[in-house]
């Protein structure tokens, strides 16, 4: 909105001012890199120029986040395994984030309990950009810390990590002991130049052209299900599943593209997910770092699977479903989360139970139950996603119901251009790291004239395929 | 290094690359941008002079533009409620029933069935427009089509032209009304018929923005039956609300000079004796937060309030049955 938002949407990553912004910061870092107590300045520097530019009082909150957490640090580090540091610590952090997310819903619970008077002035909340994915590196720091997997970090170093600008808006959730690691020791790259390219570039045609498109189409049927067919519905549910996909792991190898060329390792976080054969394994595909984070700090301090499978199927439950409600306060992320939870303790339950282990070891499950399978999985998952991106719990209702009976019979969203875009990703999901291996190739096989050439015309054919006006990014929202 | 050297090479080769591709349509976009305010309906490529070099790769450029667009498609229709059980003869009688009516106060203006649009920024895309359009579509023989983009407005049509999608829209749909609502993107500099920025701190804003709202209420009003603009809430927000406060000032005098235009006082529904309320109760009773932490997008729940006042408006003029 304004000019405020405008600021906002055009430091995402595919946009020109973030191009020029990386090119002025690379610059320098090229040569900063081998000055390891430079660098770590010099990387905050830019951590805090970047999210300065998102409005100077979210950046006021990083700043004293980061400063009170680092205190608790040092508390750690001073009484070492002392739970009470801990808990203070974990304790302020899910309040601080508890606060912002879900401001709204706790408001008007309490409104609609008469303990607030719908004449109380309630000021509203700016949710701070990012805030999820910085408070989650704050709790895993805090745990490693306590569990004596890291040791006190430099200040310099502990505030690079917690505002490292190519992770802050949505992830991907890097892990402190890596990332202190590479800024000790900077090296040229982990990627050479094709790897890199097909990052960038590949994750800029996901989102800008891939994702973009398909956005334009499922807005109507996602606000009312009631005004579309039931194929018009069928189609609108995969479409979302497919630019969902497109949109975050787009995002998220642009992240890891950035990262890499100024010397950080970049973690895997999209693995071809709907290639998954239940939902154990999707969440083993799916926002990778997200979910790992999930298993490390909350799944196992519930006791994992050491406390017997009863006890270790309720964790997975309990994991799943708060997972879900990070993602939204309203009913329909409950519902999302609750389908998540029972499928992943089942996908359990089918891996492990004996009878079913010998049924699958016997041969049976064979290529085409592992494809229907995966197909299943992909079809659970996408009538999922409708609860993730619906308005409300009636509206999703609303929508899967309509998929197999609706009042309206002219079909609208039949565009062989849509049809076309989805199958494509869902190709992408399929043969992607093919793609990417050619191209990667072809690229690295270049002389250095021709690969500016190939590179630019890439670069201009996704930027003309892209949009006129961007829709923004679905994990900004998180 | 050497690597790193090779890696920026070729970003900043890329970059020029892809900026010089571009230019002549930069280039095309500014020296259009000064007449687009006045004459936006009108306004073709062959209109602008062809006289020079520039020109040649101007029209160059328009070429590959529309080769682009061809591979992406025409703009997709994000929402429209289908009539499913219209027919051809049905329509006969309702271009008929529209010869009929009668545009006398106090009596139903319209009578189904019904086509309805609604445009606009952000607003018509979330809380406020989806829940429009979940009411009106609860109604038989009412048509709705939605479209909202966000970041636009009346203010910079260079980054996304409503006057030229409006007009495509009326052609597409032929509706009997326009609902509209602009306006939170357009609080920033603007540029008159001259191409002469003004601030926003400019009196003088007034004046351009006044002439693009009345731009459109011209154009458009000719165009459809009726248009029900909606003016904006009542915000706290010191950077918003004084913009809205002089933007509804705007549509409200606009509105007033053309019979078919009504202003929807949006600001005064969503406060309390004039004050600004944060929560409000809908027609059910449910109490609720009215606005988003940006205090310019209403909630769900504020959004339902919105539309149950539109509602409440429509309900005048349209003989729902």
């Amino acid at each position: 909105m304004e000019e405020k938002d405008i600021v906002l949407f055009s430091m995402v990553f595919p946009s020109t001012q973030f191009a020029l912004f990386f090119v002025l910061i690379f610059i320098p870092a090229i040569r900063l890199k081998y000055q390891p107590k430079a660098y770590v300045w010099y990387i905050l520097l830019i951590n805090i120029i970047f999210y300065s530019l998102f409005g100077l009082k979210f950046l006021l909150i990083l700043i004293i986040d980061i400063l009170v957490n680092y205190f608790i640090i040092l508390l750690q580090s001073k009484y070492q395994k002392n739970k009470a540091v801990l808990i203070v610590g974990l304790i302020l952090n899910i309040v601080l984030l508890g606060f912002f997310k879900y401001f709204v819903f706790t408001t008007n619970i309490l409104l609609q309990a008469e303990i607030l008077k719908a004449t109380t002035f309630i000021p509203t909340i700016l949710i701070p950009v990012g805030i999820s994915f910085y408070t989650f590196k704050v709790i895993a720091h805090l745990m490693d810390t306590y569990r004596g997997e890291l040791l006190k970090p430099k200040f310099s170093a502990y505030a690079s990590y917690i505002s490292f600008f190519p992770q802050i808006t949505s992830g991907p959730i890097a892990r402190a002991k890596e990332f202190y690691e590479d800024l000790e020791a900077p090296r040229n790259n982990y990627f050479n130049l094709g790897e890199t390219t097909t990052l960038v570039l590949g994750g800029l045609f996901k989102k800008l052209v891939l994702a973009s498109f398909i956005f334009n189409f499922i807005g109507g049927p996602f606000a009312n299900p009631l005004n579309y067919s039931s194929l018009d519905l069928i189609i609108a549910a995969f479409a979302y599943s497919t630019m969902l996909y497109a949109d975050f792991s787009g995002y998220s190898d642009m992240s890891n593209g950035i990262s890499n060329l100024l010397g950080f390792r970049a973690p895997l976080n999209f693995n071809s997910p709907y290639k998954a054969v239940g939902f154990k394994d999707f969440w083993n595909r799916w926002h990778i770092s997200l979910s790992s984070w999930f298993r490390d700090y909350l799944y196992i301090p519930l006791g994992g699977n050491r406390k017997g499978k009863l006890r270790k199927y309720i964790n997975i439950f309990i994991t799943m479903f708060v997972s879900g409600l990070w993602h939204g306060a309203g009913l329909n992320y409950i519902v999302w989360g609750t389908i998540h939870a029972v499928g992943s303790v089942l996908s359990h339950i089918f891996g492990e139970t004996e009878y079913l282990k010998n049924f699958r070891d016997k041969g049976i499950f064979n290529k085409f139950l592992k494809f229907a399978a995966q197909i299943l999985t992909f079809f659970i998952i996408t009538i999922a996603w409708i609860y993730f991106n619906s308005r409300n719990l009636s509206t999703a209702n609303q929508f899967v119901l309509g998929m197999f009976s609706s009042d309206i019979t002219q079909n609208t969203l039949i565009n062989w251009r849509l049809i076309g875009t989805v199958i494509f990703i869902f190709g992408l999901n399929y043969f992607g790291e093919y793609i990417k291996y050619f191209v990667t190739k072809i690229i690295n096989h270049l002389n250095l004239v021709f690969a500016v050439l190939i590179i630019s015309a890439l670069a201009y054919i996704i930027i003309r395929l892209g949009p006129d006006l961007m829709p923004p990014f679905v994990y900004f929202n998180f | 290094m050497e690597h790193d050297n090779k890696i920026l090479l070729v970003i900043i080769s890329a970059l020029v690359i892809v900026f010089v591709a571009n230019f002549p349509a930069s280039i095309k976009e500014i020296r259009e941008l000064a007449s687009k305010a006045e004459e936006r309906i009108s306004l073709t490529q062959e209109n602008l002079e062809d006289n020079s070099f520039s020109s040649f790769i101007m029209k160059l450029k328009n070429l590959e533009d529309r080769i682009w667009n061809k591979i992406k498609g025409v703009e997709p229709i994000i929402s429209e409620k289908k009539i499913a059980k219209e027919t051809s003869n049905e329509k006969e009688v309702k271009e008929e029933k529209v010869e009929e009516e009668k545009e006398v106060k106090g009596e139903k203006i319209f009578s189904l069935p019904i086509k309805i649009v609604m445009l606009g920024d952000s607003m018509i895309m979330v809380g406020f427009g989806p829940n429009l359009e979940e009411q009106l579509i609860e109604k038989e023989q009412v048509s709705v089509f939605r479209e909202g983009k966000f970041s636009t407005g009346l203010n910079r049509i260079d980054y996304f032209d409503w006057y030229a999608r409006t007009d495509e829209l009326i052609q597409e749909h032929t509706p009997d009304i326009l609902i509209v609502m602009f306006g939170a993107n357009d609080g920033q500099g603007i540029l008159d018929e001259n191409g002469t920025a003004f601030k926003l701190s400019d009196p003088k804003w007034d004046e351009v923005y006044q002439r693009r709202v009345l731009n459109y209420m011209t154009t458009f009003s000719s165009k459809v039956k009726k248009i029900y603009w909606v003016g904006h809430p009542i915000s706290l927000s010191p950077d918003f609300g004084p913009k809205f406060a002089r933007m509804n000032k705007i549509y409200q005098s606009e509105s007033l000079k053309f019979q078919n235009i009504e202003y929807i006082d949006m600001w005064k529904r969503m406060s309390v004796d004039g004050k600004y309320a944060s929560a409000l109760p809908s027609k059910d009773g449910t109490v609720g937060l009215v606005k988003q932490s940006d205090d310019v997008h209403v909630t769900e729940h504020g959004g339902k309030i919105m539309a149950e006042y539109i509602m409440q408006i429509l309900s005048e003029d349209i003989d729902w049955k």
